[in-house]
């Protein structure tokens, strides 16, 4: 440990600590702009001069390294007159314009002029004007003329997502931040940039004008978008949902939240809601809802499909009410890998070597990807690229060739391999092979709690549907009709009594005898499991529309006969037309803001190898029901086609593309 | 006195070609250090020579490159020709009038410093300089004094000349190592210092282009005899660029220690005629203005430093009577409020803060409380408070001239007019 004095306080610190840290832990405040604890020291803005005895210049405390004995000095006239001179310097061109300022109370040179700067300006010349109420789409917005060119941005593009989507311009009093060959924000991470912003140059599109900081109360919650379950604080305004904002949990998103997350809050004020429970079409009370579905449960045998996005509670209560529950709708049919240690997220950052198991962690549990862009081996395995950004040994192999690629590998010379799989395909032999501890990058939010309480069955419930073994089948927000890989209608029309609960109105939901409104993320309490096992807790901050889960499944008795007897489950064809989970493309039960959703996903995105001869850009419609835009990426296995997940309802194993001329 | 250890030739024959050069002697440096000499003997005897660095710090080259580390990466050589100082253009002659010697100079000290890649950074605008030094690269290559093998020998070389993109920023160091990897040309947060962590984080040497210059005579000569040229701590010669008000301005090799007035008065020949001498920036438009009274300081390190200002890359810039010392503020300042990169407050806002207080006062538009706003800048954007010394040089003739010259900012600030034009005006 270092000791050392700071305004006549003695702090011991850990060598290498910086003067700002270590004044920090003796609570002494030195002001700062462009530093931040999760970016390289820049020495910018200097704002945080100090004085070190035996140094004849002011030293910026965010780039000096504690030393034994050091007498700091953060109150001398000396350095109080650097703070006024940095202070006035970086409001000449500010346009004070506070009052419409999204940042106006959580606003870093607001704060830091009234402690530490001088009381009027001496600046009679013209402010330089710039480009103001910028959009950056899909959810920024830049006004250059707030900038201070702390460069955080620009150095979390660099340092943490390796993307550069946010730059710096010109130079001298000219520079700007902006993005530079695009109009657009090109990446999934933009809204921690209007965390790091210290003042309101990057503000966020959906928060705009919506609320001052301090009409907000803060919640801590979690996200539940994917299986991450990222830390957040949910800010409401007189009862409205208004922001997420980070909530650093080292174990689990390191201090950053993707777009997804951050921005997935419309679920509250959507018109598209089920608003009413509905029996045979008609819309009814709760009463008589729930008294029609006790007695379906009670008519024949019973079977519920989904759960993996129900709070631990909820999912828990569903098994109990239906007796045979099964959360598996979509391609991942194992959790887990028994046998082999689980990973955590943090396992990633420290490991030297991390395989790729058709995985894809920036559309799976994009957070997650962070963590992998970063000086590390990646071993990309299967027919499409899982790493987007960043290096990686890529393994091309078929859609069914991913086992024996697997054995291929020899893990032996690395010292913290770790695994990525989704759960998809039978692999689970040829990755508990490979030795490595392995993270499960589950499909669905709560799929590790849903496993955990035990909603899995041998057999395979649809084809139980198929087979008209089985009367009430209860969707709880699940869309086979989206997430299965095969064409399920026809077992769906076998059921009598087809229960479905969930936000909004889907193609389950038509066919269904009983629709019930439940209550969305954020409107419900109850803990949630991570893929690496970690219990949370999701706290309801505004209020429900419908009721939740467990509330529903609290109000029945169980099921006289849970469906037994169920025909095996019989693995997914790999065909050469792969759906991929695409973070824009939607989990079933998330609303952005219509505009913001438009903006985003214009069209689906179909990838193809460079082989089949289409132009990148192409419009082609697939299977004549859905237009997509063309993606060549060369890294695909040539046979392969790349459809976004849940872009088309019952896409089977054929596809056909079909080139269009758009209008 | 002249001495013309850099010069020589120049002007009188094509030291461009090879041939020329050889016959005159070049190359024997690397003959002789290469056959005869370790590396570490070649750095022993610039060390002994005390070769200070002649881009402006003035820091031994020697010390310089024993700062390296040993620890394996690769070693790398950069050659700092970035010559942008308003009132400097030595390195642009010796780049282009005698590139084989600096291709021989960063032979040697490559060979000293054990680096096997150096790259030669080129200002942006030294097109006709990148032609030849490529032109001089390319020919070196062909006698064997560059690539694998050097003269039979195990020691290897490559050079790159890379031409900036028009930037006087990337004249500091770290910036220049930055432009070099492709990136913006930003000052980079020290330590770590290049020698630990410089052109792709490995150890790395950047030398001014006069400096690396100086290594083939130190080594044909020894390290002594280059020490005992001129004065005692800069020894060596320093060539001298001269320009403004004086009747033959251009370059001049001298001996350090030279006075500044032989230079003005003898080399330069004088002030033109009928006008007087009002003040020499001696280090570019970014050094503190001498006064006539100051004529007899020795043209070296330290006792320009004790003379208040600097002897820089001796790129010095003569003002007659004539001149109006905010005209001059404000001609520096506008170049650098152009040229600061942007990446630290004080500097990018203070030049351009500063440059629009200056306009003002020349445009007759001054305010009486402007000469203490200046005054007050200055110390907000200098001493030290930027992160590179951009900021600094932006306000060192500002600080000097406010000083010397009060009563014109004052003249300015509160008459609306320049005191000094009315003077000319009379007499």
């Amino acid at each position: 440990m270092i000791t050392l004095t700071i305004d006549g306080r003695e702090a011991s610190v850990e060598p290498g600590t910086l003067l700002v840290e270590a004044a920090k832990q003796v609570g002494i405040e030195i002001p700062v702009y462009c530093y931040h604890p999760k970016l390289d020291p820049a020495g910018a803005c200097r704002m945080c001069l100090v004085e070190i005895e035996k140094m004849p210049k002011l030293q910026t405390a965010c780039t000096t390294r504690v030393a034994e004995g050091m007498v700091v000095h953060t109150t001398t006239p000396k350095v109080k007159e650097a703070q006024h001179g940095v202070l006035e310097l970086l409001l000449i061109n500010h346009p004070l314009d506070c009052p419409i300022c999204d940042k106006g109370g959580e606003c870093d040179l607001q704060d830091f002029t009234l402690r530490y700067g001088p009381p009027s300006s001496r600046f009679l010349d013209g402010k330089i004007h710039r480009k103001k109420a910028l959009d950056c789409p899909p959810f920024l917005v830049i006004d250059e003329e707030r900038c201070i060119l702390c460069q955080r941005c620009v150095r979390y593009e660099d340092e943490i997502l390796h993307e550069r989507n946010i730059v710096l311009i010109e130079r001298g009093s000219h520079m700007t931040i902006g993005t530079e060959g695009r109009d657009d924000y090109g990446g999934y991470y933009s809204g921690n940039n209007t965390e790091l912003c210290p003042v309101g140059a990057l503000t966020s599109r959906p928060y705009r004008f919506k609320s001052r900081p301090w009409d907000l109360q803060h919640t801590p919650s979690i996200c539940t978008q994917c299986a991450l379950h990222c830390n957040v604080r949910a800010d409401v305004r007189h009862g409205d949902l208004m922001r997420l904002m980070i909530r650093d949990n080292p174990a689990v998103d390191g201090g950053w939240l993707c777009d997804r997350g951050r921005y997935a809050i419309g679920d509250q004020h959507s018109v598209e809601r089920i608003i009413s429970p509905r029996v045979r079409g008609a819309d009814v009370s709760w009463d008589v809802a729930l008294a029609e579905v006790q007695k379906a449960l009670e008519a024949g045998p019973v079977a519920g499909l989904g759960g993996g996005r129900l709070t631990n509670e909820a999912a828990a209560a569903f098994r109990q009410i239906c007796g045979t529950v099964d959360w598996r709708v979509g391609r991942q049919v194992h959790a887990s890998v028994p046998g082999v240690p689980e990973a955590a997220p943090s396992d990633l950052s420290a490991a030297d070597v991390v395989v790729l198991v058709d995985t894809c962690p920036m559309e799976e549990a994009p957070i997650l990807d962070l963590r992998i862009r970063h000086h590390k081996r990646v071993i990309d395995v299967g027919p499409v690229p899982g790493m987007r950004v960043g290096h990686a040994e890529r393994i091309v192999c078929a859609p069914d060739g991913v086992a024996e690629a697997l054995r291929g590998l020899d893990l032996s010379g690395a010292k913290h391999p770790v695994v990525l799989w989704n759960g998809r395909g039978e692999l689970v032999e040829a990755i508990r092979a490979l030795g490595a501890p392995v993270l499960m990058v589950h499909e669905v939010a709560n799929a590790r709690g849903a496993h955990d309480a035990g909603l899995e069955v041998d057999g395979d419930i649809l084809a139980a549907c198929a087979d008209g073994k089985i009367h009430t089948l209860w969707l709880a927000g699940a869309n086979p009709l989206r997430s299965y890989p095969a064409d399920v209608r026809a077992a769906l029309a076998k059921v009598p009594v087809l229960i479905v609960s969930d936000l909004y109105p889907t193609e389950v939901t038509e066919l269904a005898t009983i629709v019930l409104p439940v209550a969305g993320p954020f409107e419900r309490s109850g803990t949630f499991t991570n893929l690496a096992g970690l219990s949370q807790r999701a706290t309801a901050v505004v209020a429900p529309k419908g009721l939740s889960d467990e509330q529903i499944f609290k109000r029945l008795t169980p099921a006289a006969q849970p469906a037994r007897d169920l025909p095996a489950r019989k693995p997914f064809a790999a065909g050469t037309v792969l759906t991929r989970p695409h973070l824009w493309s939607g989990g079933g039960n998330t609303r952005f803001d219509r505009t913001l959703e438009a903006a985003r996903t214009a069209l689906p995105v179909v990838r193809v190898h460079p082989s089949r001869g289409l132009a990148a850009g192409t419009r082609v419609m697939i299977n004549d029901q859905l237009e997509a835009v063309v993606a060549v990426d060369p890294g695909l296995h040539p046979d392969v086609v790349v459809v976004p997940e849940r872009a088309l309802p019952g896409l089977g194993a054929d596809l056909t593309l079909r080139a269009v001329v758009p209008a | 006195m002249i001495m013309r250890l850099l010069t020589d030739g120049i002007g009188e024959v094509d030291l461009r070609d090879i041939g020329v050069y050889r016959s005159r002697g070049g190359y024997q440096a690397v003959e002789k250090a290469l056959r005869r000499m370790t590396p570490q003997e070649v750095a022993a005897e610039v060390n002994t020579a005390n070769l200070r660095g002649r881009g402006g710090a003035g820091f031994p080259a020697g010390r310089k490159w024993s700062f390296l580390p040993n620890d394996g990466r690769p070693r790398y050589l950069c050659v700092n020709g970035d010559e942008s100082e308003p009132g400097s253009f030595n390195n642009r002659m010796l780049v282009e009038d005698n590139p084989h010697l600096l291709v021989e100079g960063v032979i040697c000290s490559s060979y000293a410093i054990g680096a096997n890649f150096a790259v030669i950074y080129l200002r942006g605008e030294f097109y006709e300089g990148a032609a030849i030094m490529n032109r001089a690269v390319a020919q070196a290559t062909e006698a064997g004094y560059l690539g694998e093998h050097i003269l039979g020998s195990d020691y290897s070389l490559h050079i790159v000349v890379h031409r900036g993109a028009g930037a006087y920023i990337c004249g500091e160091e770290s910036a220049l190592l930055e432009s070099i990897e492709g990136k913006r040309g930003h000052p980079r947060v020290k330590p770590p210092f290049p020698a630990v962590a410089g052109l792709y984080a490995s150890p790395t040497v950047v030398n001014n282009v006069e400096t690396l210059c100086c290594v083939p005579s130190i080594v044909n000569n020894g390290g002594a005899w280059f020490a005992g040229i001129g004065s005692p701590k800069s020894p060596g010669t320093k060539i001298c660029s001269i320009s403004g008000h004086v009747r033959r301005p251009g370059n001049y090799e001298l001996v350090m220690g030279t006075p500044l007035r032989e230079l003005v008065e003898e080399h330069a020949g004088g002030i033109r005629d009928g006008h007087r001498l009002k003040m020499i920036l001696p280090a570019g438009a970014s050094s503190a203005a001498m006064t006539p009274d100051q004529l007899d300081t020795p043209l070296d390190f330290d006792a320009m430093a004790a003379a208040g200002s600097m002897l820089g890359s001796a790129g010095l810039i003569v003002c007659d009577e004539t001149t109006c010392a905010v005209k001059v503020a404000l001609i520096g300042e506008s170049f650098y409020a152009h040229e600061s990169c942007g990446k630290c407050t004080p500097c990018r806002e203070g030049t351009k803060w500063v440059e629009k207080v200056l306009a003002r006062l020349e445009g007759g538009q001054g305010q009486p409380e402007d000469v203490d706003l200046l005054k007050s800048l200055v110390g907000e954007i200098g001493g030290g408070k930027c992160l590179c010394p951009l900021g600094d040089f932006a306000v060192t003739y500002l600080g000097s001239a406010l000083r010397l010259f009060e009563d014109e900012f004052i003249a300015h600030a509160h008459g609306h007019t320049c005191s000094h034009a009315a003077e000319v005006l009379s007499a």
